[in-house]
């Protein structure tokens, strides 16, 4: 699944700037580097013969800028986005001289100090003093001048005690001090900084930065910025450019552009997508603080333990199930027992019982405990669970990490206490995403689960046997991992199945979340959404009960991928009768603020 | 702090690039070393006097008049050259982070290392002055020309250095092959044995060998006391000025290439 990210423009939105009669300090015109990478990694004569046999020399050009103009005039700050690789450092680069464009110009009106790379030139034997002094030669300081600030450079970087000690001896974020020191001590005309101040401390973060506010503010130093903190830019810049793969895509007020850059940078997707969240994001409504809900604590036992205690906020529950966070498929099969029992899901972590949620168990003092635990991993929180002094029942479902002989496990526990209905719930491993969207299905329906999973495949006729004897009939599969075996053996033996997937895999969410939503009655019901990436699905481990309590379903989008988010918006905006609340689970980690706005925004 | 400290001249600037490019070369090469700078002396007496030792006792045809002093000012000279070349080759590739991030004048870079050696040849003049005292050689007017000769073959390295410092740029091999070629070009040039011992033939060759020049020019001020003659002064600039445009050429052709290879 290789997408490609959007690289033509979006159309520049130059205000007219008739009464700005401020210099022209920087001026890039139709600028083009074109990178031989035939000849990049030529090291030898005889690499050099064959390609020159194979006239293979000279051609395999790759274009690291195509044809950016901008002009930057006195006293602009000017902020440059873009993903890694997109070119800024080249841009940035050929503006202070050390780069020849392949095409175009790139006009400079005064003196340079470049912070490209803090300490190039430094070398690791010479001590500091000697290095500053080099350091200031290499930048075109003159002797007197160095000289006469050393003091300055010096209390800068705070290293007065050390001045004597080789660089080697220096931790990176002290070479970096002086360099910073070194490189600001005067007062250019254009100050170029690129990614400088993500070295060091934060304190000396901040104090770099205020000494990159103090050349603008009280010497109105040009600037131009390079930095992957969009928050940043965002503080010191007036205007920025957003450049993608080399290409210009948006120029102008920095606010505007860091908020769509933000919400579109390094994003795969059709340019349909695209313009679909362009449209989001230019829709200026007004959002309420209290427009969504969020769900979120510092991690993911802790918003599990949050939501539960805001469901279960009136009533008490006397069952919970826990299940080990290592992996969903204990929630997954905890989701169906869980909904029998009327009981919230916390997963957790294998060496402990977060505080909140032992706060939690010591208000409601459940009677059962169900711990889930494919592999054995948490032996650790399951004794502590043991140790609670008002002995609750605690039923085991531990084993040695084979999923279906776990699901064959729980299922048998249901039978025996006549908790299931006459439908169950086949997932496979693999596939996470669409297991976590049927959760809240799982838990309303109480649905005994079984899992296969490449490394242990579920024999399908052992698996027909075991619903077969428990009178099942109805199966329905989520995902397309599924053996399609196991559908044939379940129509076969009468059984009714359907399987719930669709690709690709956002899609798939979309389509189980949706089919959930119209399966359902009794009106508006919460959207729970969590982000679908790799590392944070464990947010959404909480939202099967949360959507099977507040009648509804959960919503899983990829923000990385605009057919994602578009496709997450058109969903919000089709189901405006069904949803009546927003609820985001896990924080700023998990979707950011710009995502939740513009699905409040569809759902308006 | 004041905005004015950029507009001191471009060459002072570059100048002072030079001297703190050669200071860090010079502090680097003695940090940590009991003796020090000394090595610069006593190096090239230690090589002269293992030399001398190994050709007069084992090969007993050398009979030369001071035949240590003739080794010590053939093999300075020509360390200054090849030490020259071999630091000027490497000088670009081994600033590849200020190249590719400083606008700088990537000159100053072979420059200050012909600077460097030079310094160190400086230096080692003393190892030759104690020889010269050791043999009781009385030094005459003719010593003046060693200004002119030094010159002469700073030109003429760094010609050669500039050359050789773009090929290495685009292909590292001439790293290797330069060290083999330096050492071929001492045995091709008569600094560890007399010059007598050439056949006609060779004799001939040699006049197209610049190193020959210079070392019998080194040796004619310093050992034998003879004023060099305007042919000879105008051969040896012919050949530091032709290296020198073909080297200076070369370079200035491609050093705007160099960031995309180093």
């Amino acid at each position: 699944m290789s997408k490609a990210v959007n690289t033509f423009a979006l159309g520049h939105d130059e205000r007219p700037e008739t009464d700005d009669h401020r210099e022209i300090m920087v001026k890039v015109d139709g600028v083009s580097m074109v990178f031989n990478m035939a000849s990049e990694q030529l090291n030898s004569l005889k690499e050099y013969a064959i390609k020159l046999a194979r006239r293979e020399l000279f051609f395999t050009g790759f274009k690291a800028l195509d044809n950016i103009s901008f002009e930057v005039k006195k006293g602009d700050v000017f902020g440059i986005v873009g993903t890694n690789g997109s070119g800024k450092s080249t841009l940035l680069k050929i503006i202070a001289g050390v780069l020849e464009p392949s095409e175009g110009s790139c006009e400079i009106r005064g003196n340079i100090a470049p912070l490209i790379e803090l300490g190039a030139g430094f070398d690791e034997e010479l001590t500091a003093r000697e290095n500053i002094y080099l350091n200031g030669a290499l930048l075109g300081y003159s002797k007197k001048f160095i000289d006469e600030n050393f003091d300055d450079i010096v209390a800068f970087a705070e290293i007065e005690v050390f001045l004597d000690m080789p660089l080697k001896n220096y931790s990176s974020g002290m070479v970096a001090r002086i360099a910073f020191a070194v490189a600001t001590v005067i007062v250019p005309d254009i100050l170029i900084v690129d990614e400088v101040l993500s070295v060091g401390d934060f304190m000396f973060q901040k104090k770099c930065e205020e000494r990159i506010n103090e050349l603008i503010e009280t010497h109105g130093v040009t600037v131009l910025i390079v930095s992957h903190s969009n928050e940043q830019i965002e503080r010191l810049c007036n205007k920025v450019i957003w450049i993608e793969r080399g290409n210009a895509r948006k120029m102008g007020a920095a606010t505007e552009i860091c908020e769509t850059y933000r919400a579109l940078g390094g994003r795969v997707g059709t340019a349909e997508s695209e313009a679909r969240v362009i449209a989001a994001i230019n829709d200026k409504a007004d959002i309420p603080d209290d427009a969504y809900t969020m769900v979120a604590g510092d991690d993911f036992c802790n918003t599990a333990a949050r939501a539960g205690a805001l469901i279960w906020k009136d009533t008490k529950f006397d069952t919970v199930a826990i299940a080990c966070g290592t992996t969903h498929i204990n929630t997954i099969l905890a989701n169906g027992i869980a909904g029998a029992y009327n009981a919230p899901v916390f997963p957790t972590k294998i060496n402990r019982i977060s505080d909140s949620l032992s706060d939690l168990l010591a208000v409601h003092r459940p009677k059962r405990i169900l711990f889930f635990d494919c592999g054995s991993h948490a032996t650790s929180a399951l004794d502590r669970l043991r140790k609670l002094e008002w002995k609750p029942e605690i039923v085991d479902f531990s084993n040695n990490g084979k999923v279906f002989d776990l699901a064959k496990e729980v299922f048998a526990y249901g039978k025996e206490r006549g908790l299931w209905k006459r439908s169950a719930v086949v997932v496979d491993f693999a596939d996470n995403a669409e297991s976590m969207a049927a959760a809240p299905y799982v838990y309303r329906e109480k649905c005994p689960v079984f899992s296969s999973s490449e490394a242990i495949p579920l024999d399908p006729h052992e698996l027909l046997e075991i619903l077969v004897s428990a009178g099942i009939e109805k199966v329905t599969i989520f995902g397309n991992s599924v053996p399609e075996e196991v559908e044939r053996q379940c129509r076969e033996h009468g059984i009714e199945v359907a399987r719930q997937a669709s690709k690709p895999l956002f899609q798939s969410c979309i389509d189980i979340c949706e089919w959930l939503l119209t399966a359902r009655t009794g009106g508006k019901g919460d959207l729970c959404v969590a982000s679908m990436s790799i590392g944070l699905w464990p947010d959404a481990l909480a939202c099967g009960a949360w959507a099977a309590h507040r009648n509804g379903a959960l919503l899983l989008q990829d923000p990385t991928d605009l057919d994602s988010v578009a496709a997450c918006l058109d969903f919000v905006s089709r189901h405006k009768k069904d949803i009546g609340r927003l609820v985001f689970f896990g924080g700023d980690q998990n979707l950011g603020n710009l995502d939740r706005k513009l699905l409040y925004k569809a759902l308006m | 702090m004041t905005t004015t400290t950029l507009s001191n001249s471009r060459a002072q600037r570059n100048w002072f690039i030079i001297t703190s490019l050669v200071t860090k070369d010079f502090k680097l090469k003695y940090r940590r070393s009991v003796l020090g700078v000394f090595w610069s002396v006593l190096n090239p007496l230690l090589m002269m006097i293992v030399l001398a030792t190994v050709f007069s006792y084992l090969f007993e045809r050398f009979e030369l008049e001071n035949f240590p002093l003739y080794l010590i000012l053939g093999q300075t000279l020509y360390s200054f050259m090849s030490e020259a070349t071999q630091g000027s080759m490497v000088s670009i590739i081994q600033s590849a982070p200020l190249v590719k991030k400083i606008r700088i004048e990537k000159m100053l870079f072979p420059v200050s290392k012909v600077l460097f050696s030079l310094l160190n040849f400086t230096i080692s003049l003393i190892a030759v002055t104690a020889v010269m005292l050791f043999f009781k050689v009385v030094p005459t007017f003719n010593l003046l020309f060693l200004p002119l000769l030094l010159a002469y073959v700073f030109v003429f390295s760094l010609g050669l250095g500039l050359l050789l410092s773009t090929l290495s740029v685009f292909f590292r091999d001439v790293v290797h092959i330069w060290s083999v070629v330096t050492m071929a070009w001492m045995y091709a040039t008569p600094i560890i044995y007399p010059v007598e011992l050439l056949r006609p033939w060779m004799m001939d060759a040699m006049q197209f060998n610049p190193m020959y020049h210079y070392v019998t020019y080194f040796r004619e001020i310093v050992l034998w006391g003879t004023t060099p003659g305007l042919a000879e002064n105008l051969l040896c600039l012919m050949f530091a000025l032709v290296t020198f445009a073909v080297g200076m050429l070369v370079f200035r052709r491609n050093e705007k290439r160099f960031i995309l290879y180093v």
